[in-house]
């Protein structure tokens, strides 16, 4: 049976995992749209996730595994 | 007995006289004991162990290598044994000292090896072709931090073969590196020899057999489970203090529970660790305990001093650590004096000195001038000192 | 199903579902020891991801690895791991390659535990060519114990032990693998990711002694002393610095000063492995124990 793909592709997006991440920023830093936020003391976020072109700079670059890719 | 060497081991083995040099006999030891892993760096007076391994480990499919030191060496040995292999490395004093650190870390993290090391005078270059038992308290306590060792020494050629045996199958059943003592004249000599002919001893301390090969031998209780590399269980091998789980640990209780039992493995098989031949047994009025070549004179003396009036016990010890604690503590019940010859300034006899003086005068007759003690040596000293206590 | 049921297929997991680096890690053991921002954590990571691609068995794979920061790595992976004597990893891992031909064997060594306390055998495992993948974190410092100088401090740089600037050239580890007989040198850094997991990768498949030099940052014990402050600023430093092979060889050393040259610098498969070549040994003396 064909199932119908929808014509959107769905998108892996960045999540962060609290539990492993140190707040050291270098997700934002690697991230080519500006798209990740790091408040101070706290997990990163994702601010436009329709900016995100899933490209995993982020979780390539995270030094405490924290960065893993999902769909949303 | 069919000797298994190979054709290339015949040329190591003069045939006609069966000749065999310590050294030489040492290797043959650690071939039949089932080593087939050898790491070394030449140093005299122990390369002749290396050479032979070089012949011979290829032949019987082992691995040979020629390190860059013997810090090398002997890391490389601890990683064979860290996957199942029988190991082994020999050196000699200054190589020794390079070894220290690693064979703390074979300590902590229970790997099996045998460190044979042919004992120069020392310190530093000292006289390389000289013999000596300048390293007895190296081999004790030359690595750091609290921990266990097993030490044993040989005698003569034949010891070289069973002691080296004896080694490695203490090594695999205590999963902990062992060390053999040889004086260099115990290395350099040729003997007559065969393993049958050292099959014919016979120890006081038990009817240990070496001919017999002693490949995996059951290991004892108190020894954590092995982390064998390359196995389902692929795991975790540490020089820090560590848990059940190979894994490190802070944990105060933790801590010492593992540096207990690591010293509690020793401990409690005394027994069967404790390698020694008693000769004239309550006989006595004084006695000498030895080791390496000064025993073999003092079981010289044995005949020498009882002609001349001087009826005497001789402990003829193949391990030095752990201590035999009740076998020199008995002895000192029954004695007025111990004698013990060495060709060092007395390392042994404060160990000696220490169980017994409860009981009995320790006496410690050190020789550092190159040259051996001779049985006349110690029948004259015995002399002097039952002259002293006659007429104190 | 009720709360708390499980079947079995819903415990079995799913075999389509992709592998992420967690496979190889022992996830219980975090957070790890490392600073926020240090780079080790990202080479490590690459190198798994390597293991990804190449889908390393943790049972045939063996990791050993020194003293120091980078080494703590090993406490992290679930391979055969050995956290082994400082300085010594090689030669361990020359006894477990040349026991056990089969293993994968992967060593894991700082700048300082690789290339001065374990230089000589550095050296020699590079001469040997045994297969045996060297990945050695350079972050110019011994970050453990506190950041003094290491021999990839540089000159004018600052450390505990050099308070008024180290005087002291670096090595150039690529090049003196390379002299010392390592038939795969490759240099990566912490920012080049994508190139370092693909370096590493073929680094282990290399038939015989590879040697990787993961440049990366330590904020914490080196950045604190030496310009540029922080981890963001450090990495974006690696980034200018980085300069692939192939635009290095047209630069004159002048140019070439303070820059990072990436990329595979060296490779020949000409040299046989030590392994293998002992094999071939053992063969012939097979052979002649027959005739």
């Amino acid at each position: 049976m064909k199932s119908t793909p929808s014509k959107q592709r769905v998108r892996s997006t960045p999540r962060f995992d609290s539990a492993r991440c140190k707040n050291c920023g270098l997700c934002a830093c690697v991230c080519p749209v500006a798209s990740i936020e790091v408040p101070a003391s706290e997990v990163p976020i994702l601010l436009e996730p329709d900016k995100c072109t899933s490209c995993r700079s982020c979780e390539f670059i995270c030094p405490d595994f924290a960065v893993t890719m999902a769909k949303a | 007995m069919e000797l298994w060497y190979t054709h290339l081991m015949r040329e190591t083995i003069d045939q006609d006289s069966l000749l065999v040099q310590g050294n030489r006999a040492c290797a043959l030891g650690a071939l039949d004991a089932g080593v087939r892993f050898f790491a070394g760096y030449p140093i005299t007076p122990s390369s002749e162990i290396m050479e032979v391994m070089a012949r011979e480990l290829p032949a019987v499919g082992g691995v040979f290598m020629q390190m860059e030191d013997e810090i090398a060496s002997i890391c490389a040995c601890i990683g064979a044994s860290l996957t199942g292999e029988i190991s082994m490395t020999a050196t000699s004093g200054p190589g020794f000292s390079l070894m220290q650190e690693a064979i703390g870390y074979a300590i902590m993290a229970e790997a099996p090896t045998v460190i044979v090391n042919v004992m120069r005078m020392g310190p530093s270059t000292g006289r390389p072709t000289t013999p000596s038992q300048g390293d007895v308290m190296q081999a004790r306590w030359g690595t750091h931090g609290d921990h266990p060792a097993i030490v044993l020494a040989a005698s003569n050629v034949a010891d070289m073969y069973r002691l080296t045996i004896a080694a490695v199958r203490f090594a695999q059943r205590f999963r902990m590196p062992v060390i053999v003592l040889a004086d260099e004249i115990v290395g350099h000599m040729r003997e007559s020899f065969s393993p049958e002919i050292a099959g014919r001893y016979r120890l006081t301390s038990g009817d240990f057999d070496f001919t017999e090969t002693y490949i995996h031998p059951e290991m004892v209780r108190e020894v954590h489970p092995p982390h064998e590399l390359g196995t389902l269980i692929h795991p975790h091998v540490t020089g820090l203090i560590h848990d059940e789980t190979g894994f490190p640990t802070n944990d105060p209780k933790k801590s010492e529970q593992f540096l207990r039992e690591l010293h509690d493995k020793v401990v409690h098989h005394r027994g069967e660790l404790c390698l020694y031949d008693v000769k004239n047994v309550g006989k006595g009025r004084v006695a000498v305990v030895a080791y390496g070549s000064c025993a073999r004179s003092a079981r010289a003396a044995l005949k020498l001093a009882e002609q001349e009036g001087i009826p005497v016990e001789v402990l003829h010890l193949y391990t030095l650590f752990p201590l035999p604690v009740e076998i020199i503590q008995e002895l000192a019940r029954r004695v007025e004096f111990i004698l013990i010859p060495e060709l060092n300034l007395g390392q042994y006899a404060r160990e000696v000195r220490r169980l017994a003086e409860n009981w009995t005068t320790v006496v410690s007759m050190g020789r550092i001038d190159g040259n051996l003690i001779t049985p006349r040596d110690i029948v004259d000293r015995l002399a002097e000192l039952v002259g002293k206590y006659e007429s104190a | 199903m009720a709360e708390g049921e499980s079947s079995v297929a819903e415990q079995e997991p799913s075999v389509a579902e992709p592998r992420t680096i967690d496979h190889y890690l022992h996830t219980d053991r975090f957070p790890h020891i490392w600073c926020p921002g240090c780079g080790l954590g990202t080479v490590t990571a690459a190198f798994l991801r390597a293991a990804l691609e190449l889908g390393l068995e943790k049972d045939r794979t063996v990791v050993v690895a020194g003293i120091g920061c980078s080494s703590r790595a090993v406490g992290y992976l679930d391979f055969g791991t050995v956290h082994s004597i400082h300085g010594r990893a090689l030669a361990f891992a020359t006894g477990i390659k040349m026991a056990h031909p089969e293993f994968t064997v992967i060593v894991l060594t700082g700048d300082g535990d690789g290339a001065a306390i374990g230089g000589n055998h550095l050296i020699h495992a590079c001469r040997r060519n045994l297969d045996i993948t060297t990945i050695l974190f350079n972050n110019n410092t011994y970050g453990m114990t506190g950041g003094q100088a290491s021999p990839q401090t540089g000159m004018g740089g600052y450390a505990t032990t050099a308070p008024f600037g180290f005087d002291e050239p670096s090595f150039d580890l690529c090049r003196l693998a390379e002299a010392a007989g390592a038939t795969y040198v490759a240099r990566g850094t912490s920012y080049g990711v994508r190139q370092l997991q693909k370096l590493i990768r073929d680094g282990i498949t290399h038939p015989g002694f590879s040697f990787i030099e993961a440049v990366t940052q330590c904020p914490t014990e080196y950045g604190k002393r030496n310009p540029p402050k922080g981890p963001v600023q450090m990495l974006e430093n690696l980034k200018e610095k980085a300069i692939s092979r192939k635009k290095a060889e047209g630069m004159t050393p002048e140019e070439l000063e303070g820059r990072i040259v990436t990329g595979l610098l060296h490779r020949d498969e000409s040299v046989p492995e030590l392994t293998a070549s002992y094999a071939r040994m053992l063969e012939r003396i097979r052979k002649s124990a027959d005739e």
